[in-house]
């Protein structure tokens, strides 16, 4: 990518207090009864080159950041700033027509891989619809492009007019990283790219987007509930709780030097494949809250003992704790640190 | 945690199955889903099945419940489910209907991976409980009743009373899973059956359910057959474990000789294809060569002739043998290259 020097921000997306707020409306009048905070300020950067790897439960926020940074979804407050040699842009704020070129840059592989695939279509009409949505109307010139991009991602040029039920799970994974590389993207949102697929064909396809972003450069938000894959990939790993970032840091700090009894509970609740591994399970949380039912302030509020008034109410505390391991704090027991979920707790 | 079990399989196993066969006659030709599977299931143990999609893992246990449906057919096998005192033993293969409803829900019962899917959407979770119970115990509708909601309590879901007039939609997954292990203990099963019993769950979830079932193990002495294809929850609950390659197990025996000791190709690539801890950051995980073969067009004799660089071509026919290691440790051999050792997937390197 020649462009690339021309570029000054080393970060490829930007992500400053990110808010995603969905109303609960009830009765004949659509009266506004509640929010779900899907996202809750959330910031952080996909720096050029990286992979960031989003984890957490099932309705925590991952899938519905990845939504709004490509637009999928309008987010409700907050900037998603997107560099590339032309300058900043702000997908959050930016009107639909001012969006279409920028979307080129930015592509997804879907979770699932037998639905995200047109069974009408042909592999060819697959991988090439991105190019002649996008002005390439020569078909040779989109054959040479498809035979490129099949061969690049590990199938054969003449699977072009086969079509995906005569694939298996994991080259269909396959043309669907190939259709997401048609454009050249600089970023490739992956959503449990590998979930569906068997743990043999998962290592074929995590090494296959390693290989490819070595050799393209390419951007990662690499968004997985599965923490030991994440671990392997992502350079840098965000966890999330409803909404929030509970804590942030390279692969080593969120599983060596974890700080966060979440992040802690998480990282024990994952079966291990050694035999003679003696676990330590941390402490399950209790059922989890209903989404409606959070307030502004801690989290982890129903699992705490001795919840202070305050509690309830003040908003939690991001804090920088070394350069680049960020840990959310409960405010109100920041100063005193006396809250069984202030993250040192255990360590002091 | 329940700390692991490692004694000997001293006593005489619960469910002995031998030479089991299904195929399934589809208009594209046979697939042999199961060719030849024994298995040996041990009282208050759990016997961990594991493999890659289309293995034939959930087709054995299917069988074991026969519950083939056409156009798939067991063709040929025995499966004695013996009585406590080991004496007597019935084979599920030969059963009638109304023997087989016995079998069925009440000496063996199956937890299925999807727990929405699985209950009836138009039926409260009590009535579904408590049918099951009325059904294979004497009892009458008010001590099923009873009994339905201490089995809640004992899985752990609060507000029992509450939980049976609910529909299985108004449950979390966790808790649906819950109420799924309910119901196929509460006729009190002498093996239970759990197909993918937390894939779709979020781990901590999955974490607590697989302590729920350790911990019912150790209360109520059921066995278990845990099928999964993720290592980690093998790891954490069996203690034999079967490795299965395109309906054949390739390896079986006690989870530290499989795992520690693996002898079979298969088995090797398997384990060390999931990132472990020792794996370093951005390394590339070896993986198992070639493609797994389509069904219909699964070659006869070794199974891993397509992977196999070898030459023999009584390999073409020549059925696999298994061979027994060490005590109770038994790995699938390619038969034409067992005596010489000649191919590359004779489980010992050339």
């Amino acid at each position: 990518m020649t462009t690339k020097s021309k570029i000054k921000n080393d970060n490829i997306v930007e992500i400053n207090n990110l808010k995603k707020y969905y109303s609960l409306t009830s009765g004949l009048l659509k009266k506004v009864s509640g929010q779900i905070r899907a996202v809750d300020d959330v910031s952080f950067n996909i720096p050029r080159g990286k992979t960031i790897g989003l984890v957490g439960e099932s309705g925590c926020g991952k899938t519905t950041i990845s939504k709004c940074i490509l637009r999928a979804i309008d987010p409700t407050d907050g900037d998603i700033f997107l560099n590339n040699e032309d300058g900043a842009h702000n997908l959050a704020k930016l009107s639909e027509s001012d969006l279409r070129p920028l979307r080129k840059e930015m592509q997804m592989i879907f979770q699932d891989p037998f639905s995200s695939l047109n069974p009408r279509m042909n592999l060819f009409d697959i991988v090439s619809e991105p190019l002649l949505l996008n002005g390439v109307k020569n078909r040779t010139e989109r054959q040479d492009r498809v035979e490129e991009l099949l061969v690049k991602v590990g199938l054969r040029a003449e699977y072009m007019i086969r079509f995906p039920h005569a694939f298996s799970g994991g080259q269909r994974q396959r043309i669907g990283i190939a259709r997401a590389l048609a454009l050249n993207p600089a970023l490739i949102v992956c959503d449990e790219p590998v979930s569906g697929l068997d743990v043999s064909v998962q290592a074929q396809v995590i090494n296959l987007l390693m290989d490819l972003q070595d050799e393209l450069g390419l951007s990662y938000l690499f968004v997985s509930h599965d923490l030991s894959i994440v671990r392997q990939i992502s350079d840098q790993i965000n966890v999330m709780y409803f909404g929030r970032q509970v804590e942030s840091g390279t692969p080593d700090e969120i599983f060596n030097q974890s700080m966060h009894p979440y992040t802690k509970t998480l990282i024990s609740a994952i079966p291990n494949p050694d035999p003679d591994f003696k676990k330590e399970r941390q402490p399950i949380l209790g059922d989890t809250p209903n989404p409606s039912d959070i307030a502004s302030g801690c989290n982890f509020l129903s699992n705490c003992p001795e919840p202070k008034e305050e509690c309830t109410t003040s908003t939690p505390l991001f804090i920088e704790d070394s350069p680049g391991h960020s840990i959310l704090y409960c405010a109100p027991c920041y100063d005193d640190h006396k809250c069984a979920w202030y993250p040192r707790n255990e360590s002091q | 945690m329940v700390t692991k079990k490692q004694k000997e399989n001293i006593e005489p196993p619960l469910l002995e199955v031998r030479d089991l066969q299904t195929y399934f006659y589809t208009a594209d030709g046979i697939v042999k889903a199961v060719d030849g599977v024994d298995l040996n299931v041990y009282p208050k143990k759990t016997l961990g099945i594991v493999g890659e999609s289309g293995c034939g893992k959930s087709i054995t246990t299917k069988s074991i419940l026969r519950l083939i449906d056409r156009p798939g057919r067991i063709i040929n096998g025995t499966m004695n489910l013996y009585d406590e005192t080991h004496e007597k033993s019935q084979d599920i293969a030969t059963l009638n209907s109304s023997e087989l409803k016995k079998v069925r829900g009440g000496r063996i019962s199956m937890i299925f991976q999807e727990p929405m899917t699985s209950f009836s959407p138009i039926h409260t979770i009590g009535n579904q409980i408590t049918e099951a119970i009325t059904l294979h115990l004497d009892h009458t509708k008010k001590e099923a009743i009873e009994l339905a909601e201490d089995w809640l309590i004992r899985v752990g879901m609060n507000n029992p009373k509450q939980r049976l007039k609910q529909f299985a939609f108004e449950l979390s997954g966790g808790q649906r899973q819950r109420a799924m292990i309910a119901m196929a203990l509460c006729t009190n099963p002498d093996v239970l059956i759990a197909d993918e019993p937390t894939t779709a769950l979020d781990v901590t979830t999955q974490a607590q359910t697989l302590d729920l079932l350790n911990e019912l193990q150790e209360k109520n002495g059921m066995s278990i057959i845990m099928i999964t294809h993720d290592l980690g929850v093998i790891a954490e609950l069996a203690d034999d474990v079967n490795v299965m390659y395109l309906g054949k197990v390739v390896e079986s025996g006690s989870l530290q000789e499989v795992y520690k000791n693996p002898i079979h190709p298969y088995t090797k690539s398997l384990l060390s294809s999931i990132p472990s801890l020792a794996t370093k950051h951005r390394e590339r995980l070896p993986i198992l060569q070639g493609t797994i073969p389509h069904p219909v067009a699964r070659p006869s004799g070794c199974n891993f002739q397509p992977n196999c660089k070898g030459d023999n071509p009584e390999c073409l026919n020549g059925e696999p043998i298994i061979i027994e290691e060490s005590a109770g440790h038994n790995v699938l051999y390619c038969g034409p290259c067992y005596k010489e050792h000649k191919c590359a997937w004779y489980p010992r390197g050339v």
